[in-house]
């Protein structure tokens, strides 16, 4: 004898369970698609603004371009004003004051001396080396006649003071007498006490640029 | 849809169905995700190195106006010494103008007399290394005079002080015979001129513009 009653029917019958394989199913098959396609929207909006974004900073970079290069060429022009300008400069810089040195001659020269020549000549040299520069070089000859018993003394007291005269100590790096250029005057007549000299000067060098 | 009833059918279409999510969220992942972050990523940089561009040309261009300013300073300066105390030509010629100074300064310093010569042109040399070139040479005559040590003297500083860029590269002084007092008395006498004379007429132009305002 069957006593069972079915109450509800087979079709009908539900798990007891709380979590339902079915509905975890149903519920990730809507979630998950919902969330990965939120997230690759979020992705596609935030390349969208970006892309805005760049379109816009594109523009103000095109607009700033121009004047960076306006500003590049002005600070080239700067550049070569500034060379010209210290090339000129430096004319005036390393002018040698030929007007002063003519002045301090004649006041260096011993009475019982008579210059008779003087030649001074200036140029342009490169050094040498790996900080090579252009330098304006002088130097000086003076030639003259002395007389007189102490002539040796005085030529010797004239070099030394074309060196140590403060007129000179800036301007006159070395003094000398060259090898035979202290001798007798040969000139018929001269007395035999007098003495013809040279005496060859070379200047500091000015550095040009 | 029903699953089917049997536990392996369904099994196997779950596996079927898990495959397909599987396959689908590689080609989402693949062809959409994947391109649109490396795109992200390459906009960001784009945009970084815009920024940095940008703020660059802002500290460019924020200086503009001061270095406007530098360099209408540094053109009238040049614009000054060309005009005052470089060599003018007249007409390509330098030896003309460069007589009357001398001369006018001989007749200052009591000098009746003097001649004037052409020695020439010539370019102040440059360190081999040096790329850049000269934007000035130098102009040089040759003044010959008969005159007492005093009067040349009085020529050099007259000659020197009214201008500070000329120079005397080359001075003899000699002895004249039977005349004790007048020595022979040879100058060279140098100005700096333009190297280039389109440079020197831009500056010149740029300067008159300044001073007219046409040129802020």
């Amino acid at each position: 004898m069957n006593l069972r009653v079915d109450l509800i029917l087979d079709q009908e019958r539900r798990s007891g369970r709380v979590i339902n394989a079915r509905l975890v199913v149903r519920t990730l098959s809507i979630t998950l698609p919902l969330i990965l396609a939120t997230l690759f929207a979020l992705l596609f909006l935030r390349v969208q603004t970006l892309n805005t974004e760049v379109r816009k900073w594109e523009a103000v970079w095109g607009a700033r371009h121009p004047k960076q290069e306006q500003a590049l060429r002005m600070q080239g022009t700067i550049a070569a004003n500034e060379g010209r300008v210290t090339e000129a400069e430096a004319w005036r810089r390393v002018r040698l004051d030929s007007a002063a040195l003519l002045r301090e001659l004649q006041l260096v020269v011993p009475l019982t001396t008579q210059l008779t020549e003087l030649r001074l000549s200036e140029d342009f040299q490169v050094t040498e080396g790996r900080a090579a520069v252009t330098q304006r070089n002088a130097s000086l000859m003076l030639g003259g006649k002395a007389d007189g018993p102490q002539a040796k003394d005085d030529v010797t007291r004239l070099t030394a003071s074309l060196t140590e005269t403060p007129a000179f100590t800036n301007m006159i790096a070395r003094a000398f007498v060259p090898p035979n250029a202290f001798s007798l005057d040969t000139t018929p007549g001269a007395p035999e006490t007098r003495r013809v000299f040279r005496i060859h000067c070379e200047f500091q060098p000015r550095v040009f640029k | 849809m029903k699953l089917p009833e049997g536990r392996k059918e369904r099994t196997q279409v779950l596996v079927l169905i898990l495959i397909g999510l599987v396959g689908m969220l590689f080609v989402i992942v693949q062809f959409g995700v994947l391109p649109l972050r490396a795109s992200l990523t390459s906009k960001r940089e784009r945009l970084q190195e815009l920024r940095d561009k940008i703020d660059g040309a802002d500290r460019f261009i924020t200086q503009m106006s001061r270095h406007e300013r530098r360099n209408a300073d540094l053109i009238q300066q040049l614009a000054n010494l060309s005009t005052n105390y470089f060599l003018q030509d007249e007409v390509g010629n330098y030896l003309l103008p460069a007589t009357a100074i001398v001369r006018r300064h001989a007749e200052t310093a009591g000098i009746e007399e003097v001649e004037v010569g052409q020695i020439g042109f010539g370019i102040v040399p440059q360190p081999k290394d040096s790329r850049e070139e000269r934007p000035f040479k130098f102009y040089t005559v040759r003044a010959t005079m008969q005159t007492p040590y005093a009067n040349a003297i009085a020529f050099l500083d007259g000659l020197l002080a009214a201008n500070p860029f000329v120079s005397v590269s080359g001075v003899q002084i000699a002895p004249q015979q039977g005349q004790p007092l007048a020595h022979s008395v040879v100058m060279d006498v140098q100005w700096p001129i333009w190297a280039d004379k389109e440079a020197e007429r831009e500056i010149l132009e740029s300067a008159q513009k300044q001073a007219t305002g046409e040129d802020t």
